[in-house]
């Protein structure tokens, strides 16, 4: 039951949607007077804000169809991607990384890398976030496209053009703030249309136990896929994902994660739209809130359609584990329900394409234009830069999108893209927030040494001639680590031997050297409120994570 | 750093923002903007219109509708919860607006976005 037949009233509903969306974007376009409105939303917003765009950023196709895939292909254990995965990286960007990036009033974070390690890293770090993102920006599109087409039949590649043109006129007429209101609003309809799928699918399984009961008759995932952390030992690996713990650890919770969560630019940025430093900082700890608790309605269905659709799994298009919560949609939700749920999803791809566009219009405007092609131009030239990067950006994802249909696996390919952009850049990043003696030339052979080994090691175990690691997963895990490593040995090797930069120039960038007088703009008496506390809401956080991993065991 | 060795990026070099702001008459103009454009009126009101739509489909639909999910009228009761959170929503918008910014701390950001969502 792939095949949805949504009625007038469930086309209305969608309709209302659109229209509501593209009006955010015509009215946040009159607020918009500078370039600083248009890329960080003039550093204004408030932190339950930017914290729920934090999420929903990251909230798009591939995360809400491919983490319910995981539940069902994988079970309990794909928890590790948000309790393991997610959730301490965005509690260390909040307590330990958010004071330098937003102290130092960057507007992006390949500018970070600009003022700690100069232009070549600079460059080489927002060049390569520039390609990475459109291409994640185009599969994102392509992904919206194919659900389209398999739920409501319409083709791919006018599935791609519609989507393209409603994230087009929003962006380029609203720029940030357009994306961030849209973010929020469109978590609230995804957790409305995701909570009652859950609770009714649950329901006809005969809840938690008749669910649990089947898990465990049922092959190939049986009791190890109740489990989170059974099965991992080292030589000993029984757990459905074929990963040992210090993959799970390391790879996954530390490097991947933290590469992502604290170095992507299309996640930090909602947190330097925050409008003092109290708020950048709460930005990933509330966003954290929500994330601990997301798996109930993305993996606990992904858990149910395991078991009640019959085939999931298969090879083709309609029954691979991708599908499990739109088969699960098109089994439970009624007229009205169908509407929201399909509104729900449309929302979220949107939203993961426009959080692409919005990092890459940014980054291309600020770090690539404004720093080494058109210095010096008045704030207009840079708006107007930034709405017709948009325009470029959403072009080039759609040329992306149209390239994508011709592969079949496009999840591995967007792994691929992460592993060889993303996991290197942590090394790189912690070590020059926290050592000092980190030198510019340091900085650029790290990123790209660093960048360079996730690829090789990519290309080594595609073709399984050196490593074996049990699993794709598994090898993502140890690509990042082996990336990770790399580029921190490399960095701390160059920066023995080269000139470190001078502590002047590094205040407030570095751990240990503050500035020598802080200037606090928009300070607001309420944010020293006990319950705004940063480390409060981080301690509380990693409580609750830790009950949940003990809990699921 | 004075501010002619700054790099780009950095408080200060960015032009078009007013050092002193606004009258009290744009202000009082900027903040009514904003709460038409309040975040949470806009929730509240498109989940008290969804929660509308499917409390009354639930009642008044078919019989398939209202027990394809698993017997449950899910319309029904998805859309009361609609109808509270939105309603929830619109209170909070309405009992705390967004107020026009006092003098001192006037200008620093750029547009009345930066008034928007207070909570």
């Amino acid at each position: 039951m792939l095949k949805l037949h949504p009625s007038t009233i469930d086309y209305g509903i969608l309709a209302v949607y659109f229209v509501v969306v593209l009006g955010i974007g015509f009215v946040a376009r009159l607020a918009i007077k500078t370039d600083l409105d248009f890329f960080l939303s003039g550093r204004s917003l408030p932190a339950w804000i930017t914290g729920l765009a934090f999420i929903a950023a990251n909230l798009g196709a591939l995360e809400i169809l491919g983490q319910a895939a995981n539940g069902a292909q994988y079970g309990v254990a794909a928890v590790h991607y948000y309790w393991i995965g997610a959730v301490p990286a965005m509690i260390f960007l909040g307590l330990v990384m958010m004071p330098f990036y937003y102290g130092a009033k960057v507007r992006s974070v390949p500018e970070y890398l600009r003022l700690r390690f100069g232009e070549a890293a600079h460059a080489f770090n927002a060049g390569t976030f520039a390609v990475a993102t459109v291409l994640i920006s185009g599969v994102n599109l392509f992904a919206l496209a194919l659900i389209i087409h398999l739920m409501i039949g319409w083709s791919v590649t006018v599935a791609i053009l519609v989507a393209a043109a409603i994230v087009l006129i929003y962006i380029t007429l609203g720029g940030l703030t357009s994306a961030i209101y849209n973010e929020v609003l469109q978590f609230f309809v995804i957790v409305a249309s995701l909570l009652p799928l859950t609770i009714v699918a649950l329901h006809s399984v005969g809840g938690i136990n008749g669910l649990a009961n089947r898990i465990r008759h049922f092959k190939p995932l049986g009791e190890p896929g109740l489990h989170a952390w059974q099965g991992l030992g080292i030589h000993h690996v029984t757990n459905p994902l074929a990963a040992d713990w210090v993959g799970v650890v390391f790879g996954l919770g530390f490097v991947l994660s933290f590469g992502y969560w604290t170095t992507n630019f299309a996640e930090v940025q909602r947190a330097l739209s925050a409008r003092n430093m109290s708020a950048s900082r709460r930005t990933p700890l509330i966003g954290a809130y929500p994330k601990i608790f997301l798996p109930a309605i993305i993996i606990l269905p992904g858990l149910i359609a395991v078991v009640t659709v019959k085939g999931l799994g298969g090879t083709a298009i309609s029954q691979q584990y991708n599908t499990a919560i739109p088969h699960l949609i098109g089994t439970f939700l009624p007229e009205g329900m169908l509407g929201i749920a399909v509104t729900g999803l449309l929302a979220a791809f949107m939203a993961g394409v426009a959080a692409n566009v919005t990092a890459f219009n940014t980054v291309v405007t600020y770090d690539l234009i404004q720093a080494y092609f058109a210095k010096d131009r008045d704030p207009a030239f840079y708006l107007r830069a930034g709405r017709l990067v948009t325009v470029a950006g959403i072009l080039i994802s759609v040329v992306t999108a149209l390239i994508a249909k011709g592969y079949s696996n496009i999840m591995n390919y967007i792994q691929t893209l992460f592993s060889i952009f993303n996991a290197p850049l942590f090394a790189t990043f912690i070590i020059a927030m926290f050592w000092r003696r980190a030198s510019a030339w340091g900085g650029f052979f790290s990123l790209v040494a660093g960048t360079a080994a996730a690829y090789a090691t990519n290309r080594l175990n595609a073709y399984h001639t050196i490593f074996h690691f049990g699993s794709p997963l598994s090898a993502s895990f140890w690509q990042a680590i082996i990336a990770f490593l790399v580029g921190g040995v490399v960095l701390v090797a160059v920066s023995l031997v080269t000139k470190p930069k001078p502590e002047e120039e590094i205040r407030g960038l570095v751990w240990g050297l503050p500035r020598k007088e802080e200037v606090e703009v928009n300070e607001d008496p309420r944010d020293k409120l006990w319950w705004r506390s940063p480390w409060l809401l981080g301690g509380v956080a990693i409580a609750l994570l830790i009950a949940l991993n003990i809990i699921f065991i | 750093m004075e501010s002619s060795e700054k790099p780009f990026g950095v408080p200060g070099t960015e032009s078009g923002l007013a050092p002193t702001g606004a009258t009290d008459e744009e202000e009082a103009k900027a903040a009514r903007a904003a709460n038409l454009f309040d975040i949470r009126r806009l929730i509240g009101a498109l989940f008290v219109l969804y929660g509308i739509v499917l409390v009354l489909i639930g009642l008044a639909g078919s019989s398939h509708v209202k027990h394809q999910a698993a017997g449950i009228n899910i319309d029904l009761w998805a859309g009361l919860g609609m109808l509270v959170f939105g309603a929830l929503m619109l209170f909070w918008g309405f009992a705390r607006p967004v107020r026009p910014e006092p003098p001192e701390t006037r200008g620093e950001g750029s547009g009345r976005i930066r008034r928007a969502p207070a909570t």
